[in-house]
């Protein structure tokens, strides 16, 4: 196999990784009353389109 | 590379930090229900707007998510009076998880229909996932 193929593929895949575990990360640091006042906020945004779904 | 990729799908759950307190666990399954209900609106409307789904259906899954919902926002204000109560340990949270379900089973339409309780059945599981959730963390009992 091309050795630059390989390299590329490597880096490819150490780029998914960093992403998922930045990801991970991002979602652990939150606060558990961080992550209550998001859902509050997701409920208020469910209601409103509930609504629309329903005039539509 | 298959190496590697063993060693992530090792890694991921111990990074995720799987195991919560239940006060965690509980709101964050309660955000999970409220993406489940947002995702669910979404799939509903794209039904409607392609002639999937009738009138009769799109009213029964906006009735459910409505009763969902609500049910979720009592909840979670439950779990947060338990918690600023000073309670920590499981046993506070899985009655409040069990009212959350019985709340939406008592209230929300019977979807018999199976087009439309496809379309429920994320917002289901990620309900009942809950008590699970909160019965798998680590916490005084």
């Amino acid at each position: 196999m091309d050795p630059n193929l390989v390299v590329n593929l490597a880096l490819t895949a150490l780029n998914e990784v960093l992403s998922i575990i930045a990801h991970i990360r991002a979602q652990g640091g939150m606060t558990t009353e961080q992550i209550a006042a998001l859902a509050d906020q997701q409920d208020l945004a469910n209601k409103d389109a509930i609504k629309a779904l329903l005039a539509l | 590379m298959k190496k590697y990729a063993v060693l992530l799908l090792v890694l991921i759950p111990f990074l995720a930090g799987c195991p919560k307190d239940p006060y965690r666990a509980a709101i964050q399954g309660s955000a999970d229900v409220s993406n489940a209900v947002s995702s669910g609106i979404k799939i509903t409307a794209s039904y409607y707007s392609a002639g999937t789904f009738n009138d009769t259906q799109k009213a029964t899954a906006a009735k459910y998510f409505t009763v969902v919902t609500d049910c979720n926002m009592t909840f979670r204000k439950a779990v947060t009076d338990v918690h600023n109560a000073g309670q920590t340990g499981t046993q506070a949270f899985l009655p409040i998880a069990d009212s959350f379900v019985n709340c939406v089973r008592s209230s929300a339409p019977v979807a018999s229909d199976p087009k439309v309780a496809n379309v429920l059945t994320a917002t289901d599981s990620a309900i009942r996932g809950i008590e699970l959730a909160i019965a798998s963390a680590k916490g005084t009992k």
